[in-house]
């Protein structure tokens, strides 16, 4: 009975995993911060490379919080997190787009083990990648008129609408965010057994 | 912190951060997200953050003079005119961030239980908040490491990705569990009610600031529609 209650206390989130969660998070935000703000100086760039740039580079914090964690709720956590951000810096829109991404993100770590299984790590992250491409088509989908009144150029607004507006563009970036992704999660993959599997620090 | 620095509420510090970031997106011209970050100067400034708010408050202007002689152009292709609008108006939010990041965590532990936050949100924020100002001091260490073995090259991209990208994960992997550590030492786990050695209490001049603070940035919103046209 002991071990039972044991077992299932050990299920429930700890402090140690809402640590590891909150510093692995500040990471991936510093590091989606560090490639978007140098993106911006070509706008072809900001638009089609930093999303993808951003999936891949993140995926091996991301899987390596899920896998250190492994317990349900984690991917949940995370993405409420970036939702509180959103909600704090003023845009609600983003915050419920990302509690989304968080209900949806979790789903796809549904069933036994998921959240020891590199496929299915890649798949969450995959659509938190996707969510996190969107927010700035948002913007301009819905809040043209605001974006454009925040003082940003006329030139950007229309280099930036065109592909936007564009639906096969819209899709080319999504695909690419998704190939990021991907890609960062078979990488991460290879690292996390070469360096941490073997070396027993993940299970 | 010096003792004659200002201490301000961590609820309401959180509502001087979240009013920048609306004004951050509401003001149009540089000259308001200027005033708006002289504003955040002498907020840092009471609460003895002086090089912070000095720095942060020269710069924003710097960069809103550079957009300004640049028309809408930018400066050659590495300093747009959307980085530099970027970057102008972030750095009004960082102003509002750094007095949080700089505050003990076991105050901002209590100011959520006083908020009724749930722990599964408060308790990752709050490890956030405690690691984000040591972020830059541990990747100086590990870049000083990798540098002086010869081991990073943009030669080899992956690799230099995966040495420097390893010994971050470790390292915060330490950290989130010793910070854990400590936090559970505290009694963080404990499901009785907690008390904290720190008063948390909503003071009158916590009130007088946040008055301020509308105040400022209604004085922002009124010489960005009305003034500046």
């Amino acid at each position: 009975m002991v071990s039972s209650k044991i077992h299932q206390e050990s299920s429930h989130l700890s402090v140690r995993n809402y640590a590891t969660i909150g510093i692995f998070s500040v990471l991936m935000i510093i590091l989606a911060i560090a490639v978007a703000i140098p993106a911006m100086s070509v706008v072809y760039f900001s638009m089609f490379i930093s999303s993808p740039l951003i999936a891949f580079l993140s995926a091996p914090l991301f899987t390596f919080m899920v896998l250190k964690v492994h317990k349900r709720g984690t991917v949940l956590v995370y993405c409420l997190i970036m939702a509180i951000l959103y909600l704090i810096s003023g845009t609600p829109y983003l915050a419920a787009w990302f509690v989304l991404s968080a209900i949806l993100g979790e789903l796809a770590m549904t069933g036994h083990d998921a959240y020891k299984n590199f496929i299915r790590i890649t798949i969450s992250w995959i659509i938190c990648s996707l969510f996190r491409a969107t927010n700035g088509m948002i913007d301009i989908w819905f809040f043209s008129k605001q974006y454009l009144a925040s003082g940003v150029s006329k030139a950007h607004f229309n280099q930036v609408a065109h592909y936007y507006y564009s639906v096969p563009w819209v899709i080319f970036i999504l695909l690419l965010t998704a190939i990021g992704a991907l890609l960062g999660g078979l990488v991460s993959a290879k690292l996390m057994k070469k360096h941490f599997v073997k070396s027993g620090l993940l299970r | 912190m010096r003792r004659s620095a200002l201490h301000v509420d961590f609820r309401a510090k959180l509502a001087v951060f979240a009013l920048m970031f609306v004004l951050s997106a509401l003001l149009t011209h540089d000259g308001s997200v200027c005033l708006a970050m002289l504003f955040m100067m002498l907020y840092l400034c009471a609460q003895s953050f002086y090089r912070a708010g000095i720095i942060y408050f020269f710069a924003g202007c710097a960069i809103a003079l550079l957009r300004s002689l640049s028309g809408s152009e930018g400066i050659t292709i590495f300093l747009p005119d959307v980085l530099l609008f970027a970057i102008l108006r972030i750095s009004l939010v960082m102003m509002a961030a750094f007095a949080m990041v700089r505050m003990p965590p076991g105050e901002i532990t209590a100011a959520f239980m006083k908020m009724r936050l749930p722990s599964a949100l408060a308790l990752p924020i709050t490890f956030m908040l405690r690691f984000a100002p040591t972020v830059r001091g541990e990747f100086r260490t590990v870049l000083a490491a990798l540098r002086m073995r010869g081991l990073l090259s943009l030669a080899h991209p992956l690799r230099a990705f995966e040495y420097t990208l390893i010994p971050m994960i470790t390292r915060s992997s330490v950290i989130s569990d010793d910070l854990a550590a400590s936090a559970e030492l505290r009694g963080i786990s404990n499901p009785g009610t907690h008390s904290s050695l720190r008063l948390i209490r909503f003071r009158l001049i916590d009130g007088i600031l946040l008055i301020l603070a509308f105040v400022f940035s209604a004085i922002c919103l009124y010489v960005d529609k009305w003034v500046m046209i």
